[in-house]
């Protein structure tokens, strides 16, 4: 019930924020602060003056609002030039073209960016942990007010500030920068614009406002990561044309070389043969192609939003760091279903691996052992691998098993916020963590980086 | 948004104009404003910040204290003339950083928590405004004189606003609407001036015709002294050598003389009284006369306005220190501000003299009341009988015919509780002896007037003075006889037995009470005169507390004057010495570098002595002396003896014989 009552109160205080942002301004914020206060302190007038600065507060604001009701509307046509993608932590600037498609030139006009609604619904409210919602008091936990705030500005995306646009001639198109800083991946959904036209004194504005939809999406953060050591032979992996566009060994000669037990004896060149006595074995260029796995542990229960954030990140900037132009990438990862996608060589490349990494979600509600079945199907298939995990529990010592089983070279990383606890409960569990490294969340790049 | 340039110098020398403290207000306003011609700025944390932050929140709430300290009434209009100084450290922090903003978290000791860095964006604003704000507030405080403050608003709001105003209009369609606003700010501040003298008059005139408020003590209704005596709060302390212990005194706080539907009105204006200028604690309520008695009383002032329980006939209240003190014809006095424990010396003369003569108020009976007065004064036969008659006569009926109660019984089946009194209880407190006196005498056509106030008989031996309870509350009649007011009590005598008996007094209440009189006895009064007479001399060990602790940290150090020698140092009795050896092994040629230790410089020199055995005698006579100095038991008086000969016997015998150093030709070398 109180929450239900704060939810209402937090989505009509969102309504009555953003109201107020756009039609009063700073100076016109502290103008009604000033009058409301000499008011308050200036009651009685027999003994203070104070009134005197409420009686002039009020004759401004009065002037202001007159101002700011005459009616304002423009002839624009907006064009947005924005870049597909951006990342997030990294500023964004583009440009608007803004016509003005009537006789008249407008002046001092600001520029708003309207995004969709980012008020979370009452479930969400309920069901999501801030990041530090543990280290709030009572009063802040239970009033759920960060978590809102948090939940807003994780649907916002980016945070936009307003542009004060040049004077804009009659007839003509003037280009503007706008930017924004991207907080959170995903797609920053654009719904339209708002003018607003301050009052002569510049306290309240008039808007208006254009509709016009784009989207942008936000990448997931990445960072400059050393290559892992991962292995890029064939060992009793199959091969042939099935696999990759050309797979196997190709016709195309390399070298010869001498004879070691168990070449195919087709390859033995017979002309050096008969003119030396000794087995020469033509080498041919492998074809074989090798197949790598990032394996992203989505399972995080609520509140673990910061080490998912973390391990997201980490997977994207292998998926941008490897060469997979020279082999094929395997993503697998559980949203709703348990996914696997494959990239490089004529596949799909890493670009639409890191949207899908902009988009990826927690799941809450499954356990790792999703991931079990799909990875025992391509196992096989698999020279190395590289596996995100967000903890480590029975699923993921499963799975380090099966790499261990199938002799695939897994190299592990495992997202903690104490890497020392972290480390302390493997050596209880008596897991060889000679293949494994504990990331701490905010030591990614020391740990990881390249040199 | 940040202040144009010297926009803050201007409102604080305002400030200080108003205030009277323009040099103080020109220091501070140079130092803001030489930010902007400074080029070295200072790159401060927000831990720095905070410390700022923090300075100026201890400020506040010190002048807090302050103000409530010196006087609760005014705390408010203090607080807010020392705003500008209050938050002048932050105000500078800003100046002076370079960053130019501070850190809104700053300001909240929750928002300074470490969930905040690890999550939320800092948010920084400029607090330009908001301290020019200040400023234009705390002027605001000063006494208000013509339009001078008016016009100083108006010069800062318009060169605030112009910093903010729309490109999209020009300039002169702004300063039309400059003008319109000042030209209606003047009007609405006049207006609101006129509402409220409008207002005030009214509240004078509603409160003098209909008697409402309790505060202005202009009525009492039947049983709020009964609900009074139920209490044994002390409600003030009184001393005087004319009252023994045992004896009981009347102290008159409220005179009534109309009496409609069980309450009393009183029809009277109070007036001001004008302190003397040359003793403002000295409030003057009737002309001198040479025969006085003189009586201290302390008040508590729970109230802003409070009404005094005094002694009949005051001529004056000395050492009484309040904002404003007010009386009426009928000898109500009332005061306004002021500290929470008032005293006052009383002069009085103890007579009834002062009261306003009898008019037709006095004679007013009620007539629900007046058959039941007539039918008493009937049976009485008081038509025929003289006014000392009449008195004897009333009260001798009163104490024969009805008994003393503090059983609040209303009504009843009556008309009235007086009525009720009257005909069927026969029984109550003194509220309805006194009206039912004051109403039987106007009954008869003698001018008779409800009086309230406290009967003091308790004379304290832990305080050595006389306790005034709430329980002691009492009611009594005021009449005109033989052409002057006296004092007419028919309540029966043994009311203070009987109110003694049934409220009991906490003796544990009454030892906190008394603790919290002296303390704020110590606050108010002799604080304040400590301070008054010997506060300066309190800057003596206060400063020699911060002397020593200066000096206890090292910091501070008496500066040797460049190029001249350090003086020796004097040798205290009995202390040892190896200055002596030093002198001489110096002036041999081996001196010690002042970094040196004894037992390094020994070491270093040692091998020039070639075979002479110097160390042998020196190594003994330098553990004889780092005993002395560093071991926490010293030497003893024969550990001593033998230093001395130790060293004498090295002073004289070896190192006397011992040549200048030789070596490489040069005593210099050596060193």
């Amino acid at each position: 019930m109180l929450a239900r009552f704060l939810y209402a109160a937090y989505k009509r205080g969102y309504v009555f924020t953003r109201w107020r942002k756009r039609h009063v301004t700073p100076p016109g914020v502290t103008l009604v602060a000033i009058s409301v206060l000499a008011g308050i302190f200036g009651v009685n007038i027999f003994k203070t003056s104070l009134y005197q600065i409420m009686a002039a507060g009020v004759s401004v604001m009065a002037v202001s609002l007159l101002g700011s009701v005459v009616p304002f509307r423009l002839k624009v046509r907006i064009h947005r030039i924005l870049p597909d993608y951006a990342t997030c932590g990294d500023p964004v600037t583009y440009e608007i073209d803004i016509t003005n498609l009537s006789s008249k030139p407008q002046k001092g006009l600001i520029l708003y960016e309207d995004i969709q609604d980012p008020r979370p619904d009452f479930e969400t409210l309920l069901s999501k942990r801030e990041p530090f919602e543990h280290l709030r008091n009572a009063w802040d936990k239970n009033t759920l007010y960060y978590r809102w705030l948090w939940l807003l500005q994780k649907n916002q995306k980016a945070r936009f500030r307003q542009v004060s646009l040049p004077d804009l001639p009659a007839g003509g198109t003037t280009r503007v920068t706008a930017g924004f800083i991207p907080r959170y991946r995903g797609y920053v959904h654009f719904s339209g614009v708002t003018f607003a036209r301050p009052d002569v004194m510049g306290l309240f504005c008039r808007l208006f406002q254009i509709k016009k939809a784009q989207t942008v999406l936000v990448l997931p953060k990445r960072y400059l990561l050393a290559p892992p050591d991962l292995l890029s032979t064939r060992h009793y992996h199959p091969g042939g044309i099935r696999l990759a566009s050309s797979i196997g060994d190709s016709d195309e000669f390399m070298s010869l070389r001498q004879y070691r037990p168990g070449d195919p004896l087709r390859n033995i060149h017979w002309r050096t043969f008969a003119k030396t006595n000794e087995l020469v074995i033509k080498e041919f260029e492998d074809e074989y192609f090798v197949r790598h796995a990032l394996i992203l542990d989505t399972f995080s229960p609520p509140g673990n939003e910061r080490i998912f954030e973390a391990a997201v990140s980490i997977a994207s900037s292998y998926i941008a760091s490897l060469q997979i132009h020279e082999s094929i990438l395997d993503l697998m990862f559980v949203g709703n279903l348990s996914y696997s996608f494959s990239s490089g060589r004529g596949l799909a490349h890493s670009g639409k691996m890191l949207e899908l990494m902009a988009c990826v979600e927690p799941c809450e509600d499954k356990t790792i052992f999703e991931l079990v079945p799909a990875l025992q199907a391509s196992i096989k298939k698999i020279s190395c691998s590289i596996c995100v995990f967000l903890g480590w529990d029975a699923g993921h010592k499963k799975i380090y098993q099966m790499f261990k089983q199938f002799r695939v070279k897994a190299f592990i990383i495992v997202v903690a916020v104490d890497k020392l606890k972290m480390e302390q409960k493997m050596v209880q569990e008596l897991t060889a963590t000679d293949r494994i490294t504990v990331v701490e969340i905010g030591q990614i790049q020391e740990t990881l980086g390249a040199e | 948004m940040k202040a144009p340039p010297f926009f803050l110098g201007a409102i604080l020398l305002f400030w200080g104009g108003q205030m009277k403290t323009l040099w103080f207000a020109l220091i501070v306003a140079v130092i803001l404003e030489s930010a902007r011609l400074v080029k070295v700025k200072f790159e401060l944390t927000p831990s720095d910040v905070n410390k700022f932050v923090d300075i100026s929140i201890i400020l506040l709430a010190g002048t807090i204290v302050m103000a409530l300290t010196i006087e609760n009434q005014k705390a408010l209009s203090i607080l807010l003339k020392w705003l500008p100084l209050i938050f002048f450290p932050i105000m500078a922090v800003q100046q002076f950083s370079t960053t130019g903003k501070i850190d809104l978290r700053s300001f909240f000791l929750g928002g300074r928590k470490k969930v905040e860095d690890l999550f939320y964006e800092p948010k920084t604003i400029d607090v330009s405004y908001i301290y020019s704000l200040f400023c234009l507030f705390s002027a605001g405080t000063a006494k208000p004189e013509g339009l001078v403050f008016y016009s100083a608003v108006s010069l800062f709001f318009t060169w605030a606003l112009w910093q903010v105003r729309s490109k999209r209009f020009s300039c002169w369609v702004w300063a039309g609407c400059i003008l319109g606003i000042l030209i209606s700010g003047y009007g609405v501040q006049k207006s609101l001036r006129m509402a409220a003298w409008t207002i005030n008059r009214w509240m004078i005139q509603y409160y003098a015709d209909y008697y409402t408020t309790n505060p202005f003590k202009t009525h009492t209704a039947l049983g709020e002294i009964g609900k009074f005596k139920l209490s044994d709060k002390i409600m003030l302390r009184a001393w005087s050598d004319a009252v023994m212990p045992g004896e009981t005194f009347l102290l008159h706080t409220a005179t009534y003389n109309k009496f409609i539907l069980s309450n009393w009105f009183i029809r009277s204006r109070f007036e001001s009284i004008v302190p003397s200028e040359d003793f403002p604690s000295l409030w003057q309520i009737h002309p001198p006369v040479n025969e006085t008695k003189k009586m201290t009383i302390y008040f508590r002032q729970g109230q802003k306005t409070i009404v005094l329980s005094l002694p009949f006939g005051v001529i004056s209240i000395s050492e009484m220190k309040v904002g404003q003190c007010e009386k009426n014809e009928l000898q109500v006095i009332r005061i306004a501000g002021g500290p929470s424990l008032i005293k006052g010396v009383v002069s009085y003369t103890g007579q009834l003299t002062y009261d306003a003569p009898p008019d037709d108020h006095d004679f007013l009976i009620p007539k629900k009341e007046k058959n039941a007065l007539a039918a008493i004064a009937a049976e009485l036969s008081l038509e025929n009988k003289s006014d000392e008659e009449i008195l004897t006569c009333i009260k001798q009926y009163f104490l024969t015919h009805y008994t003393y109660s503090l059983d609040l019984k209303g009504k009843g089946e009556a008309q009235t509780p007086l009525l009720n009194f009257l005909r069927h209880t026969k029984a109550g407190h003194c509220e309805f002896f006194a009206t039912a006196t004051a109403l039987l005498l106007r009954q008869v056509n003698i001018p008779a007037r409800y009086a309230t106030g406290y009967m003091a008989h308790e004379y304290s031996r832990l305080e050595n003075q006389l306790v005034v309870r709430k329980r002691d509350a009492h009611a009594w009649v005021k009449v005109y006889v033989d052409g002057q007011w006296k004092n007419f009590d028919t309540t029966p005598p043994s009311f203070i037995k009987i109110d003694s008996q049934n409220i009991a007094v906490s003796r544990v209440t009454d030892l906190f009470s008394f603790l919290g009189f002296k303390l704020s006895q110590l606050r108010h009064e002799t604080g304040e005169k400590l301070m008054n007479q010997y506060g300066v001399w309190l800057i003596v060990p206060l400063a020699g507390i911060l002397f020593f602790r200066l000096r206890k940290t090292n910091r501070i150090k008496r500066a040797r004057m460049p190029g001249t020698p350090g003086e020796n140092k004097k040798q205290r009795p009995g202390d040892l010495s190896f200055f002596p050896v030093e002198t001489l092994l110096s002036q041999k040629g081996f001196p010690r570098y002042p970094h040196e230790t004894y037992s390094a410089w020994f070491g270093r020199i040692d091998p020039y002595f070639g075979s002479r055995d110097i160390m042998d005698h020196l190594q003994p006579v330098l553990l004889l002396l780092n005993r002395h100095r560093f071991s926490k038991h010293g030497l003893n008086k024969q550990e001593k003896k033998k230093f001395e000969s130790c060293l004498n016997r090295l002073l004289k015998t070896v190192i006397q014989d011992l040549p200048l150093a030789q070596v490489d030709g040069d005593i210099k070398s050596v060193i």
